[in-house]
């Protein structure tokens, strides 16, 4: 058994489920503890030593980091597909 | 061989959930988008953790919306809320298939496929399927009857569903080379229907043009496949009997 984050993002609790580095930038996959059909991608930084999520800045940007986790779990999606 | 009403029932029903499913998973990944294209930043808050046993139906999930992004959404956003009722279009595009398929046997006019003008023609290739576009138009002109070519076209529309609008050549989708192919062939043929083909596709390059051209338009006159796809499935009914009559009337003549 594994232990996942649990973080707060605009009042509603997300799992994190993984982390991507995609162009020297750190991407985390969330999905909502509640109702896990839900999920979001924020973009992480660290400023100052504080740690942000940050949203994404366009359509393009969320289409290009959503095929990199496909891409990453492409195993785990082709022995459990229908 | 054909299939029996059960299992042509129980064929319909798998493909009713497929779509309804699909549709889920759009409306999914629309969801998350909207949630993450975000002019915001905030302070990570921690609220503990959770152990979990398996963390692989939420990576699954996630996924699958990334099959529905790569696989051409485009498409499902216009189909994705016409096919609640898709059992007439399904059945129609069985029949109009087995008119042109090579099994078909013309003397007892048994039907002895029952597979679609798409299927006929869609090859397994190395990395997935590819369709022969040459084929397929080559297959709509063999119906030789301007209606049946109709309800045909926006019933192949149908069976491409997330492919459809996937960019194969250059800028062309999918159908796009089918209209394509439609234009080039008949543009050389002689028969009723290739003439019609002819004159219709003079202007039109695309399945948007296509849908225009046939009035087939939203409130705001952009191009609305939905619609055709609906006005199709309601008039299915009526030329499946036109064809089962036709094929009634060869048989005593």
């Amino acid at each position: 058994m594994k232990e996942y984050d649990i973080v707060l993002i605009e009042g509603n609790e997300y799992i994190e489920v993984d982390r991507i580095n995609i162009e020297d930038n750190i991407y985390v996959y969330l999905t909502e503890l509640s109702n896990p059909d839900n999920f979001i991608i924020r973009k992480y930084l660290e400023v100052d030593g504080e740690e942000y999520f940050e949203g994404l800045e366009s359509n393009n940007e969320f289409d290009k980091v959503l095929t990199y986790f496909l891409k990453k779990h492409k195993d785990i999606f082709d022995n459990n597909k229908l | 061989m054909s299939l029996s009403n059960e299992e042509r029932e129980f064929k319909d029903i798998e493909v009713l959930f497929k779509n309804r499913d699909q549709k889920k998973i759009y409306e999914q990944l629309e969801n998350s988008r909207r949630k993450s294209v975000v002019n915001h930043r905030e302070k990570v808050q921690r609220k503990g953790k959770i152990k979990i046993n398996s963390i692989k139906t939420v990576i699954i999930n996630i996924s699958l919306c990334a099959v529905i992004l790569v696989g051409g959404y485009k498409i499902v956003s216009s189909v994705n809320s016409n096919l609640d009722n898709p059992t007439n279009m399904n059945n129609l595009s069985r029949t109009i298939g087995t008119l042109v398929d090579d099994d078909y046997d013309k003397e007892s006019l048994v039907f002895n496929s029952e597979r679609s003008i798409l299927s006929q023609n869609t090859y397994r290739i190395q990395d997935g399927c590819a369709y022969n576009h040459e084929a397929i138009a080559r297959d709509l002109i063999a119906l030789n009857d301007r209606e049946l070519y109709e309800y045909a076209f926006y019933s192949l529309c149908h069976d491409m569903g997330e492919n459809l609008n996937n960019v194969i050549s250059g800028s062309k989708t999918n159908i796009d080379l089918v209209i394509r192919e439609l234009k080039r062939i008949s543009s050389y043929g002689n028969s009723d229907l290739e003439q019609y083909i002819s004159n219709k596709l003079e202007n039109i390059n695309t399945l948007d043009e296509y849908l225009i051209s046939d009035n087939y338009v939203d409130d705001k006159g952009n191009p609305d496949l939905e619609k055709a796809i609906q006005v199709m499935n309601l008039k299915a009914e009526g030329i499946l009997n036109q064809i089962e009559r036709n094929g009634e009337n060869k048989k005593r003549g």
